[in-house]
């Protein structure tokens, strides 16, 4: 995808190009060139797969398309005009005659759910829906990748319907739409054959108000998690509808496994059970108190992982153990949001422990051996160590190296109610946080 | 007759033991089963509903760069995106296209500037440098007459 659109920055700017894909990345590149203005990409298509496979097989695929990389290289010209392109407001209006589930059953052929029912999207409670918010319905939040479908307000506002949402929720739900898109490589994430996912992290004064679950089950599923679900499900539905990224063939999404996180990954930090002392997230990424935020991050694959710990009294007994169990991100090493219960944020502050003392415990003890690194799968994409590693660090397969580039690259919250175990998530970037703004239904996030 | 008599004895012990000590002896009521109302067919009515999907980004046709006359004499840039037998794949392109055009010259990119290997979005973390780097796409455009890519994967 990202080559075909620097491909055709390259024609635009005067010279040629060839772009040789797989048969299993041709749908997904026709309508990528479409998404740039062109109906007909100089295309050379070999049979997938080119990796996972030797040399001589790769050999054979390239002698047999070699006329055609020298034909469209030369003589071949473009035959397939761009398709037509209506305006991204008003969204068209489909009429049905009826039951829920008839309206159901052509949600599902026509590829516009997530495979989970969803409430019909009627004009009237699409209106009632953007009541929720100050934007205007012909607002453009962004444009999602792969399709470049565009993300008005009222887009957004007929997907949060769908996933059950409430008009006070639409703010959060714009806002963390807002948030990814500001990530570069979400549009990777929607695309990939990995199996990557973002997660929505609320904090602030709009989480006690709209009701979101923080405590016991924070992550869900059940009736206490009801919110949580319909906003995290809203943000994947635009994402995903808007973004033409669920599998063939209603998308481009080439995602080999998936992850259940893709159908909904909501949360809120427990302020409440914050250690005294200890800031919220959002003051300690240069937020307000009054502030209400959403953080997002794109992750590898379905998290959070549950680091299971009985046995901790001390903040080493409980620090270490986490650090020795986040230590290994086999994709993108890098960034690690720690979701600490709240009886491990106060075990960790009856030793004295800051949050930044407790960071630094788990940066000094997040090692891993360097032939993970040098013979790992993380080598095999990139053939690089990360930035943070000298070479000399990898020279000695038995070293241990640190697992992150710093300190400040473990951010710490409070998620969750009793019991002992934390969780975490890892990350190859950091979250991308933005401010809840446009409620007209609730006192935060105005 | 005394076989059957100890064989009923059993199994009114054995129904006893079943039912538990709760309700042994204890008189059963009788369930009685309430009659609920018919369910009603949903009745169907008319939606007028939105498309959820909304439209991709209008945008104004590209006009392609106009193809090379021949490949004999010109410089062909190779671009591999860091994935996996890419190099392998284009590393064949060019023993091919030496083999065949005069005076050919090939460049592979991710030689003279590893960064144009970065499979991700945008080029790596920061985006500089990468496949999204509008001034890598500018230098490729001026140093060679046709570039050929590899999505690979």
């Amino acid at each position: 995808m990202y080559l075909l659109y620097a491909g055709v920055e390259i024609e635009k700017l005067g010279t040629p190009t060839v772009m040789i894909n797989t048969t299993n990345f041709l749908e997904l590149a026709k309508k990528s060139a479409i998404s740039v203005g062109v109906g007909d990409p100089p295309l050379v298509v070999v049979p997938h797969p080119i990796s996972g496979i030797d040399k001589d097989k790769v050999d054979a695929k390239v002698d047999a398309v070699m006329d055609k990389i020298v034909h469209v290289g030369t003589k071949w010209a473009p035959t397939v005009p761009l398709p037509p392109q209506p305006a991204p407001y008003p969204l068209e209006r489909v009429t049905l005659k009826g039951t829920i589930k008839d309206v159901n059953r052509m949600f599902l052929e026509k590829g516009w759910t997530d495979g989970l029912p969803i409430i019909p999207p009627t004009s009237e409670l699409v209106k009632e829906m953007l009541a929720g918010t100050s934007f205007k319905p012909d607002e453009v939040i962004g444009v999602i990748m792969p399709r470049k479908g565009v993300a008005t307000v009222e887009a957004c506002a007929v997907n949060a319907v769908m996933a059950g949402a409430k008009p006070e929720h639409l703010p959060v739900i714009i806002a963390g739409v807002r948030a990814l898109l500001k990530d570069g490589r979400y549009g990777w994430a929607q695309t990939t054959t990995g199996c990557s996912t973002y997660y929505c992290f609320v904090q602030g004064p709009i989480v006690k108000e709209i009701g979101m679950n923080y405590s016991t089950g924070a992550m869900g599923p059940g009736p206490g998690s009801a919110v949580n679900a319909v906003i995290g499900r809203a943000i994947s539905m635009i994402m995903r509808l808007v973004g033409g990224a669920y599998p063939k063939p209603y998308g481009d999404s080439m995602t080999i496994i998936g992850t259940p996180n893709n159908y909904s990954c909501a949360f809120a930090e427990n302020e409440d059970a914050l250690p005294r002392g200890w800031n919220p997230l959002r003051v300690d990424l240069g937020y307000k108190f009054e502030d209400s935020v959403v953080a997002c991050q794109i992750v590898s694959s379905g998290q959070p992982t549950y680091s299971f710990n009985l046995s901790a009294v001390t903040a080493a007994e409980t620090l270490i153990p986490l650090a020795w169990h986040l230590s290994y991100d086999p994709a993108i090493p890098g960034n690690v949001l720690v979701l600490l219960c709240p009886e491990a944020a106060a075990r960790i502050t009856a030793d004295g422990f800051s949050k930044e003392m407790a960071r630094q415990m788990i940066y000094d003890n997040a090692k891993i051996p360097a032939y993970w690194v040098t013979k790992g799968p993380w080598q095999a994409f990139t053939k690089a160590p990360p930035a943070w590693l000298k070479k000399e660090q990898l020279d000695d397969p038995n070293a241990w190296i640190p697992s992150f580039p710093s300190p400040k690259a473990i951010l710490i919250t409070v998620v969750g109610g009793p019991g002992t175990h934390s969780a975490f998530i890892q990350a190859g970037g950091r979250p991308i946080i933005e401010k809840i703004m446009g409620a007209t239904l609730t006192k935060a996030g105005r | 007759m005394k076989r059957q008599l100890i064989c009923s004895l059993i199994g009114i012990a054995f129904v006893g033991l079943l039912a538990g000590p709760a309700s042994a002896g204890a008189p059963q009521p009788k369930k009685v089963i309430k009659k609920g109302p018919v369910p009603v067919p949903e009745a169907e009515r008319k939606w007028e509903i939105c498309n959820p999907q909304g439209v991709p980004e209008p945008k104004k046709p590209v006009t392609l760069a106009k193809r090379i006359d021949s490949f004999e004499g010109k410089t062909i840039g190779l671009w591999w995106n860091g994935k996996p037998n890419g190099d392998i794949l284009l590393n064949r392109v060019a023993e091919l296209l030496t083999k065949r055009f005069k005076d050919i010259k090939v460049v592979k990119f991710w030689e003279v500037k590893p960064e144009t290997k970065a499979f991700l979005g945008g080029g790596g973390r920061s985006g500089e440098g990468g496949p999204g780097d509008a001034k890598i796409h500018e230098w490729m455009a001026k140093s060679v007459d046709l570039v050929i890519a590899s999505q690979a994967d």
